[in-house]
């Protein structure tokens, strides 16, 4: 899968701009690693280089050092090599970092071992944690969801099993609004973010494909999902893998912020709290979904919104992205420390998100720091006065 | 899959002991990420990398290599073009300096001590709350790093306004630096230098100027763990321009004219011919034969424009029309401002192999011409072949000009290393004789620099190496020594 890639990673440079930019240092694995190159975008590609080239062996070591990659794209956003005709940048370090485990994995090296039981959860009950498929549902109980509709709400495996007051907000606010939202039950599986990431390519389309036909069967023309990481998958690797799709798919907080701005919605619930929004990776800087959080937060009677120094396409990732979280539980925890000082050090009282996975990875850092951290579905159902 | 039990490099576990095993790699995918610069030049394999934290450190390291025998070769940024050090092919011991990053500011005194890793940006990034700012360098802004620069550039490189404040070795205060014994010293009137003094102070008063020694030397004499350098209020009012000229005789006598002028009118002064990669990066194909960006800096705007409207005389004197904002834009990001264009454009150019070097003002036009027609004439079928291109920059220093050729490919072309290993050579060689090869003290530049060192300067040169590295640990072969 890496031969794909064999003009890009040639035609890197090796300048070294995916190590520090204009915001200072730019992956969080190398501030938290021993910080060689090989975690670094220059590192990675000229790695990838030479075992295209016949220099380099798979091993162990790099199997678990390409493992640590977020895929948080602040390389990517930061590489300066563009196509001088088309200005489009010729180097997607995520998809060369992908494209490298799916080759590793199949030369018999890795995934690390978490992964291997996700892969197994993944193939047995459709969800990378391992739950019982007959619970993916319970979220919904009593909403009385119809399972065919034009919206379908795609509501995840973190805020299926793990939080699902998201899924019960995101859905509550969309009825509010006058959207009437379908659901697919049991018949959702989990996006395949996992899959793409962990190298196990043949599985991640095997979602992917029943994924696509369960929301055509449901008559989806629009999918609607509050997880930053499987809207990216929806909307963007797809139909990259499977071709064009019959359906549009939207972040949660793009139709909410149109709702407020056509008065479908308001948020007049005093919320007298001071907040800060941290940009989820595969919202922000993969779909470039920065201002409707934003507007949406600056639209709560008596809240206050106050940026973090990196912010937008220079935010820090929360540490989970790419199944790091899972791979390297301590790596992750370290990077959400960083990204949870940095709000402390604003007079952010709250961090929201809009990706449970987010949410998830900061809640655990934000308790040492006496810091609240919310979906932004949350947020706004009770900006709605609302309890979810 | 079979799990075999890591063979670590025999040296792996005293560094680790140093530094703590989190910074020490050995394992072959990590050498191979620092086995080459952005050059051709073909690279060295190391044996070993290491990341110190202190220069405690860094000084640990160097004793052990005494003991062991095994070479060090240093890598700052990464970001050079004169191909690495060679020392002594997979068994080097790669010293890492980019966990060397503090930069403390110290307004009261005018001075910021850099950790020879700190990146120029962070550099600025520091300094820029205070209103200050340092020279440095001018691209590649985000990369380089402090160390590097000092060590591996000659005149320790140059930044947003070479032009009027000269190269950089000139606002460094002094150095801490690890002898190739494992022996710290500090110069610039610093504790080593005065025994009263706790820190570097002055460096025009120490007697002998030791800092220069280091400065250049591409770490042959010692490892460089902290520059102190002098920093300036940002200047109140900055304004740039460009000017595009139909010749090459035109656009010469416009930059030699302004620098002639008795009046200071710019602070950074940079001319590109328009088949200079970084133009046609930045503003696609022009027309005409090159453009002239300048910044000008001063504490009222009056007197920033009364210095344009004279920069305007003099360039429109000689046939040149303004140019368009996209190469405003240059000017006003690259030849002030943060640099971060010239990073980008740096970026955009690399892979990339320099010819750089200094003529005195009256011979610089003909000796530019004498650069390009080895680039344009000399090697025109082969460049055609390999898809190698070039383009010529300069820039007024002091009394000299800084006369540049950067030399760009496409890294997928078979064999066209090669080619520029070949090219690169033939003017170096033209360098060597015409005038004064001026660019990386690292790799190659500085065996080929070295080569034209008299019977006499190559004695004092290899004494001085001799006695302050007698074992040779420190990036052997480099400067042919």
């Amino acid at each position: 899968m890496l031969e794909k890639y064999k003009q890009a990673v040639t035609v890197c440079s090796r300048c070294g701009m995916c190590i520090v930019g204009e915001n200072g240092y730019i992956c969080p694995v190398q501030q938290h690693s021993g910080g060689f190159d090989p975690s670094v975008a220059r590192g990675r590609n000229q790695i990838a280089r030479a075992i295209l080239e016949g220099r380099l062996k798979y091993s162990d070591e790099l199997m678990e050092s390409t493992f640590t990659c977020l895929g948080c794209d602040n390389c990517h956003e930061q590489c300066g090599r563009v196509d001088p005709r088309t200005g489009e940048k010729l180097i997607d370090e995520g998809k060369i970092t992908r494209a490298l485990r799916v080759d590793l994995v199949k030369a018999g090296y890795g995934p690390p071992e978490p992964l291997k039981a996700v892969d197994a959860n993944m193939e047995k009950v459709h969800n990378p944690f391992g739950e019982p498929e007959g619970r993916r549902s319970a979220w919904a109980a009593g909403l009385n969801l119809p399972v065919r509709g034009d919206t379908v709400y795609f509501a995840g495996c973190y805020a299926a099993y793990r939080n699902p007051k998201i899924a019960r907000a995101t859905v509550a606010v969309l009825q509010k609004g006058g959207v009437n939202v379908a659901y697919l039950g049991e018949n959702e599986w989990c996006c395949g973010v996992p899959e793409l990431w962990d190298g196990n390519a043949p599985l991640s389309e095997e979602v992917i494909q029943h994924n696509v036909e369960a929301l055509k069967a449901a008559g989806a023309k629009r999918v609607v999902t509050s997880c930053a990481g499987c809207f990216h998958a929806l909307k963007s690797d797809y139909p990259e893998i499977i071709g064009k799709l019959p359906f549009e798919v939207v972040h949660s907080s793009e139709v909410i912020a149109d709702l407020i701005a056509s008065g479908k919605i308001t948020l007049d619930t005093e919320v007298a709290t001071t907040f800060t929004y941290h940009d989820p990776c595969h919202l922000g800087r993969y779909e470039k979904v920065y201002e409707p959080p934003r507007a949406i937060l600056k639209s709560i009677k008596g809240a206050k919104f106050v940026e973090m120094p990196r912010n937008k396409n220079n935010a820090w990732c929360c540490g989970g992205g790419s199944v790091v979280a899972v791979a390297f539980p301590d790596l992750a925890r370290d990077i959400a420390d960083d990204r949870v000082q940095e709000a402390k050090g604003t007079e952010a009282e709250a961090i929201v998100s809009a990706c449970p996975l987010c949410e998830n990875g900061l809640t655990q850092s934000a308790r040492k720091a006496k810091m609240e951290v919310y979906d932004l579905s949350v947020v706004v159902a009770n900006a709605m006065g609302m309890h979810v | 899959m079979v799990t075999m039990a890591i063979r670590h490099h025999h040296l792996h576990d005293p560094l680790a002991a140093i530094v703590g095993s989190k910074y020490v790699a050995d394992e072959d995918f990590v050498l191979e990420t620092y086995s080459r610069d952005i050059s051709a030049f073909p690279g060295s394999m190391p044996g070993i990398i290491v990341r110190p934290g202190t220069t405690e450190e860094v000084s640990e390291i160097v004793k052990l290599a005494n003991r062991t025998g095994y070479p060090i070769v240093l890598k700052g940024g990464g970001q050079a073009g004169g191909g690495v050090t060679k020392g002594e092919p997979t068994r080097n011991i790669v010293i890492d300096m980019g966990r060397l990053d503090k930069v403390e500011v110290d307004i009261a005194n005018l001075k910021a001590t850099c950790g020879a890793g700190a990146r120029n940006s962070r550099i600025d990034d520091a300094l820029r709350p205070y209103g200050y700012y340092a020279n440095t360098v001018i691209g590649p802004y985000f990369t380089a790093t402090i160390g590097g620069v000092t060590s591996g550039i000659a005149g320790a490189g140059f930044g947003k306004n070479v032009s009027s404040v000269g190269c950089n070795w000139g606002h460094i205060l002094g150095l801490k630096v690890v002898l190739p014994t494992g022996d710290i010293i500090t110069t610039g009137a610093g504790p080593d230098s005065n025994i009263y003094r706790k820190d570097i102070e002055f460096r025009e008063v120490t007697g002998p100027d030791l800092t220069s020694l280091f400065i250049g030397s591409g770490g042959a004499l010692g490892i460089i763990t902290e520059v102190a350098i002098k920093i300036y209020p940002i200047p109140k009012y900055s304004k740039a321009a460009s000017y595009v000229f139909d010749t090459m005789e035109n656009i010469w006598a416009a930059q030699l004219k302004m620098a002639e002028s008795p009046t200071v009118l710019y602070t950074n002064l940079i001319m590109f011919e328009m088949a200079n990669h970084m133009v046609r990066a930045m503003a696609g194909d022009m027309h005409g034969y090159g453009a002239l960006f300048m910044a000008v800096e001063g504490d009222s705007e009056a007197d920033v424009d009364l210095r344009l409207k004279e920069i305007e005389k003099i360039c429109t004197g000689f046939g040149a029309t303004r140019g368009t904002p996209a190469l405003d834009h240059y000017a006003a990001t690259g030849a002030t401002g943060t640099g971060a264009f010239v990073h980008d454009v740096c970026a955009m150019s690399c892979p990339f192999m320099t010819w750089e070097s200094m003529s005195t003002r009256s011979q610089s036009l003909e000796y530019a011409k004498g650069m390009l027609d080895i680039l344009n004439n000399q090697f025109k079928e082969e460049n055609a072949k390999y898809r190698t291109s070039g383009g010529l920059y300069t820039v007024p220093i002091a009394n000299t000009m800084l006369i540049g050729i950067t030399i760009h490919w496409d890294d997928t072309v078979p064999g066209v290393e090669e080619h520029n290993r070949k090219l690169w050579k033939a003017g170096a060689d033209f360098m060597l004789k015409n005038g004064t090869f001026s660019a990386y003290a690292q790799g190659n530049h500085s065996s080929s620099i070295s080569s034209a060192w008299s019977p006499t300067y190559y004695k004092v040169m290899s004494g001085i190496k001799k006695t302050l590295d007698p074992n040779n640990i420190l990036n052997p072969g480099l400067w042919n020594l």
